[in-house]
């Protein structure tokens, strides 16, 4: 055994302590050792198709696990506002007075039934309303988690969403799509596109009928929510989808379908 | 169109454990203690993302629903801010949150396995094809595992492990971190986190490496 070998070595791959290869992979030896092991590794096949055994490992850990992030972010600033605004303890107003007796109701209720305040708040009796989201959209530019302009896009992340790449079929000139976001009006996994109709902002909440239909519908006003937009809901191949909009029809959701390649 | 509420639980996940060294609500002698705010909550949430997509992929085993859980433990967090002691680690209390809401959901799984993930169907679509007389093995001594059921025995072999150990090789691996980034997600110290990953790796080698433990062998599992 050479003298400049670390006492862990004495020529032979088996005399290597267990975790040799991954201190060796990770970088974690003294220039000695390193010289030692690299030594070892072009005298011995075993320690050569281990050494590469682990690189393939690794490798398909990565492509495995090391997708890209999802399409839409968390929730947009907007959304979390929303989310948490009856947490807030200021703007005493008329409405506000209105959502904290609702809110007290509910907690009364759910204290009866003898649920946990935070159980309780995933329940849908505590989602946003669609039209409280709109608003805020509405409120604060209307801008999404990320902007999406073409139809491809939005079907790219409808099947990374939801597993079906629905898209608009045929190309509206009123129409032009903004972007995406996440929310929580449906359920805690609830999409949102953000388009424009003739320049005024419109709104598809879309998730799942099963997740739709786990957490009830969505589509109500909450006490003092005014009556400036109107709802259309719509389901396409098991897709639920919400349109909300400040117009008399819908221009969305009538206009839904799989898409196909040069759409 | 006015429509009532649902009182449904069902998906809920269960309210997280406050993790150690974090006390619950507002007792003792702390009269008064800093809140995180939205703001910073929105902050340190998108920073710490990936590793809690990490996490959550090391639990319930594939990347399919691991965005979700993300999603659904932020709004937990975000719901729980007063359960969190700034100066703490954030990316900790998080990734507990994570494993609590991707253990209810690997939870359901089981107990409704239709919806069992893309992932299971790959790995079974994957041991098909090898009953059907798929690819043979690559080497003719079969000491290299067969490249077409290489990334479903290397899930096998990433589903033996414990779920702490999956968690600490996985941020590793894909994440890249340092072991101590890897102790600050998971609590614990650096040494015990290096040592999940080292036997994670040996553990992982010698199933594919091992009659059994490979799908081109004729492995059972």
């Amino acid at each position: 055994m050479s003298q400049s070998l670390p006492p862990n070595f004495d020529g032979d791959q088996a005399s290597f302590q267990p975790e040799a290869i991954d201190r060796y992979l990770d970088g974690l030896m003294s220039e000695t050792e390193r010289a030692a092991f690299e030594q070892a590794i072009g005298g011995s096949e075993a320690l050569q198709e281990a050494i590469a055994l682990q690189n393939r490992l690794d490798a398909s850990l990565r492509s495995e696990f090391g997708a890209p992030p999802a399409p839409a972010g968390l929730l947009t600033r907007e959304e979390a506002r929303a989310f948490s605004e009856k947490k807030q303890s200021t703007g005493w107003s008329r409405e506000r007075r209105m959502f904290l007796a609702l809110a007290a109701l509910i907690a009364l209720i759910a204290s009866i039934q003898g649920f946990f305040w935070l159980s309780a708040s995933s329940n849908s009796a505590e989602r946003p309303s669609l039209a409280h989201i709109y608003q805020g959209l509405v409120d604060h530019g209307f801008r999404p988690s990320e902007e999406c302009t073409t139809n491809e896009k939005f079907a790219g992340w409808m099947k990374a969403k939801f597993g079906v790449a629905l898209a608009l079929k045929e190309v509206r000139p009123d129409v032009q799509l903004v972007g995406w976001s996440s929310s929580t009006a449906i359920s805690n996994y609830t999409g949102l596109l953000l388009a424009t109709v003739d320049g005024q902002p419109v709104m598809v909440a879309i998730d799942t009928v099963a997740r739709q239909n786990e957490w009830g519908f969505p589509c109500r006003r909450q006490p003092g929510e005014d009556a400036a937009v109107n709802f259309f809901s719509a389901e396409i191949d098991g897709i639920a989808v919400y349109e909300v909009t400040p117009r008399d029809k819908p221009r969305i959701i009538d206009n839904l379908a799989i898409f196909k390649a040069g759409q | 169109m006015n429509l009532e509420a649902s009182n449904s639980s069902s998906g809920t996940p269960q309210e997280p454990s406050a993790p150690s060294g974090v006390s619950s609500e507002g007792g003792g002698s702390h009269a008064v203690r800093p809140k995180l705010s939205e703001a910073e909550f929105a902050r340190l949430i998108t920073q710490v993302r990936p590793a809690l997509t990490i996490v959550a992929s090391a639990v319930l085993g594939d990347r399919v629903e691991a965005d979700d859980i993300v999603q659904e433990a932020s709004v937990i967090g975000l719901a729980s801010l007063d359960r969190f002691t700034p100066g703490t680690s954030f990316e900790g209390w998080m990734a507990q949150i994570v494993r609590n809401v991707a253990r209810n959901a690997l939870r359901k799984r089981t107990r409704n396995p239709a919806r069992a993930s893309g992932g299971d169907a790959l790995l079974n679509h994957a041991a098909g094809a090898h009953k059907a007389g798929g690819s043979p093995p690559l080497s003719a001594d079969g000491s290299i595992p067969n490249p077409a059921h290489f990334d479903a025995d290397v899930r096998r072999a990433l589903q033996s492990l414990d779920e702490t150990s999956r968690v600490c090789l996985l941020l590793r691996t894909v994440g890249e971190m340092s072991y101590a980034q890897i102790a600050a997600i998971t609590e614990l110290n650096e040494n015990t986190a290096m040592s999940h990953v080292f036997r994670s790796r040996r553990t992982m080698r010698e199933f594919l490496t091992s009659p059994n433990g490979r799908t081109d062998q004729g492995g059972t599992r």
